[in-house]
């Protein structure tokens, strides 16, 4: 027989037996919608986590440490053991040849501190000592940056910074204090204009003469001789400011220096304190940039088994999940628990069926029905009930995880985020089940079909 | 030594169906009951047959192991060159689809479908696409005279209007062999007459074999040879010259046991 003929004929019988079929066709409703809320429900409440997650930590980053591998000279500058692992250009030019690696950059500080700084950034009067970062600033884009004032570094520009959003905030008088709180506010609670501007103030930075001794009977702290007459100046070619985000605190307040104008600038500092290049030389951290969240484990254990430790949100994302799974295959099991009685429901419709249809099914067998067409009446007939059943229960589910975020969306407060969502794999998981399950449903009835012997269906008068 | 005889007497016909030695064997509880005992017999391509026995006389049993509907106990069916015993359920369903008809006692038609649905059933099976299968079913419903009651539902008609359709679907795919059990059984005397002419013009214009089982005389009447069964054995076979019905030359043959 064919296919189209087989359907036909169970979509006939099933027409007329229409309120047997509708009741039965209820049930599987009834047990895809549980499923399907139930699970829809597991899917919202994984999403609004991620929603909220990625609010406050960039899923997609990785930063690689080597602090154990280093160790700090006199001056705090790292220098690393000879043997020890390193985190240097040759391995970040690895990372990004990697596949899945968008960008990745070292990333370094400036000691700015202290009564004896290595390096001041000064505008005319106004210092800067709260946070720089060393990092190829040609990859900042790249990274997920963005940029709210100027405009991203081009290549070979030389003496490259950029200002965190709030950084030019964080500008003191020299002459009045020593260190800046951020943003001030006047009167009106309007935050005050800072003191420089970045993008046109001349600002430069001063590697400093910072040899010291210790007086061991005082204990004070005393420069030794040695200065230079005169320290050079850098001037800083502020490109641009850089947007803040949440994600990042240090696109906020922090200033960033690109590699060339940092190296440039500890020449200088060698030089005028006599400190001799060792030669060796690794980066304390490093910031990785994946496509795809779900390709962040893959290099997140490259970099682990080169020897190095990272973070990522990867952790604390593989912990939640396992955990929304389990949530999930929960529900899922209780709305499993009425698709059950659905399934029994389509057996018992079936088997009363072909009960009433013995005749019937003998009479075909005699003029010529072949058994496995018998076979395929029945299971498709269930599957049918299923299939019905399935997208009757996928429609109400539309209607009833609408309602659901209507009403209790506002009411527990989760704001944009809906409490139920249902994705399309869940569509497509909620049909496949209510089909299989009219199918298996189906088997048995469908072997008892199969059995019936043409003559005794006959005889019966 | 009376086969031969019997095949003298037909002829050079073509023999169709042969029954080797038959016996079937009930068993209900401790009792066993002999249904059919021994039964030899050779029907002829394109003649009616007639296996005519009062109830009980084992003829709807030798029907259906004629039809491979029934396994005999012993012995061998032979259609054709196809020992029809030795074939498996499936085998026998794809066997029936090909080479044979069935017109049953009570229509049995299916309810859900039209009148042409039902005709062109045997046409489904076989897997013949709607349109060339309902064109074939509409064909046959004209030539037993139900024009206008082709998109009819069984439960709309008559019961000889029933069995026609019933006739309809039997000869559709132009089978070898129709089997008829009682074809008449539910109809009054008129009806039955036109259903008995309507077979035998099937049997005449497409040249079939038809079998009918039948307790009734003037069915028997319409055969071209009776085949009288008591006890499950063969007590004679008549051979008549089909004649509208009207019983001439009849020629008592010797009992084959």
């Amino acid at each position: 027989m064919k296919i189209y003929d087989l359907v036909r004929y169970c979509l006939a019988n099933l027409w007329k037996r229409k309120l047997r079929t509708l009741l039965t066709t209820l049930g599987v409703a009834i047990g895809t919608t549980s499923i399907v809320i139930m699970i829809s429900l597991g899917v919202g409440l994984e999403k609004s986590q991620m929603e909220s997650m990625s609010e406050w930590m960039d899923l997609t980053t990785i930063e690689v440490y080597n602090y154990n591998n280093i160790s700090y000279d006199q001056y705090g500058n790292p220098t690393v053991e000879p043997g020890q692992l390193v985190l240097d250009d040759a391995f970040m030019e690895k990372l990004n040849q990697m596949e899945h690696v968008v960008a990745a950059t070292a990333k370094g500080s400036m000691p700015l501190w202290g009564t004896y700084p290595a390096f001041r950034i000064t505008s005319g009067r106004y210092g800067y000592n709260n946070n720089v970062v060393v990092m190829d600033t040609s990859m900042l884009k790249a990274l997920g940056y963005e940029l709210s004032e100027g405009r991203w570094p081009k290549e070979g520009e030389e003496n490259v910074i950029l200002f965190g959003e709030e950084a030019a905030h964080y500008f003191y008088n020299m002459e009045v204090t020593d260190y800046a709180m951020g943003p001030e506010y006047d009167e009106n609670g309007n935050i005050k204009d800072p003191k420089v501007d970045p993008l046109s103030s001349r600002i430069t930075i001063t590697p400093q003469y910072n040899q010291v001794e210790y007086d061991n009977e005082t204990g004070e702290e005393y420069l030794k001789p040695g200065a230079p007459s005169e320290l050079r100046q850098f001037k800083a070619n502020v490109v641009g400011v850089l947007k803040a985000d949440a994600k990042n605190y240090e696109t906020y307040n922090s200033i960033f220096i690109s590699f060339d104008f940092y190296h440039t600038l500890m020449k200088e500092y060698n030089k005028i304190n006599g400190i001799r290049n060792t030669g060796t030389s690794s980066y304390e951290t490093a910031f990785v940039k994946v496509d795809d969240m779900n390709n962040v484990a893959a290099v997140q254990e490259y970099i682990t088994n080169a020897g190095f430790d990272t973070w990522s949100a990867e952790e604390y994302l593989a912990q939640s999940q396992e955990t929304m799974n389990n949530i999930q295959m929960v529900l899922g099991a209780l709305g499993g628990v009425s698709m059950l009685v659905a399934a029994i429901g389509i057996a018992n419709t079936m088997v009363m069926s072909i009960y009433e249809r013995t005749r019937e099914i003998g009479v075909m067998k005699v003029i010529g029905c072949k058994l496995n067409d018998i076979r395929m009446m029945f299971l498709i007939e269930a599957a049918c009930i299923g299939m019905i059943g399935g997208v009757i229960g996928i429609g109400v589910s539309y209607g009833l995880s609408l309602v659901i975020n209507h009403f209790l969306g506002g009411m527990m407060g989760y704001g944009n985020s809906a409490i139920s969502y249902i994705p399309l794999w869940l569509v497509a998981l909620g049909f496949l089940f209510s089909v299989g399950v009219g199918i298996i449903s189906g088997f048995y009835p469908a072997q008892r079909a199969v059995k019936i012997s043409a003559l005794a269906a006959i005889r019966q008068e | 030594m009376e086969d031969n005889k019997q095949e003298e007497t037909v002829g050079s016909k073509d023999v169709i169906i042969r029954v080797e030695d038959i016996r079937k064997v009930y068993v209900l509880g401790n009792e066993k009951v002999v249904a059919l005992d021994r039964i030899n017999l050779e029907i002829y391509r394109g003649e009616i047959l007639c296996i005519f026995g009062t109830s009980g006389s084992g003829k709807s049993t030798l029907l259906n192991m004629l039809a491979g509907l029934e396994k005999p106990t012993q012995g061998k069916v032979w259609i054709g060159k196809t020992n029809i015993s030795a074939l498996s359920e499936n085998q026998l369903a794809i066997f029936r689809q090909r080479h044979i008809g069935f017109v049953f006692q009570s229509y049995n038609l299916l309810n859900i479908m039209t009148a042409v649905e039902n005709v062109a059933l045997p046409l489904m099976f076989k897997g013949i696409d709607r349109t060339k299968r309902l064109k074939a079913a509409k064909k046959m419903l004209m030539e037993v005279g139900l024009k206008d009651r082709m998109n009819h539902k069984p439960n709309q008609m008559s019961g000889g209007q029933q069995q026609r359709v019933g006739v309809a679907r039997a000869f559709v795919s132009n089978p070898k062999i129709v089997y008829a059990d009682e074809p008449t059984g539910n109809l009054d005397t008129k009806t039955t007459k036109e259903i008995m002419e309507l077979m035998v013009r099937m049997n005449k214009e497409h040249n079939q074999t038809i079998i009918l089982v039948s307790h009734d005389p003037e069915i028997a009447a319409y055969a071209d040879r009776v085949v009288h069964l008591i006890d499950g054995n063969i007590t004679e076979i008549e051979v008549r010259n089909r004649n509208e019905g009207k019983q001439h030359d009849t020629q008592i043959q010797s009992i084959t046991a």
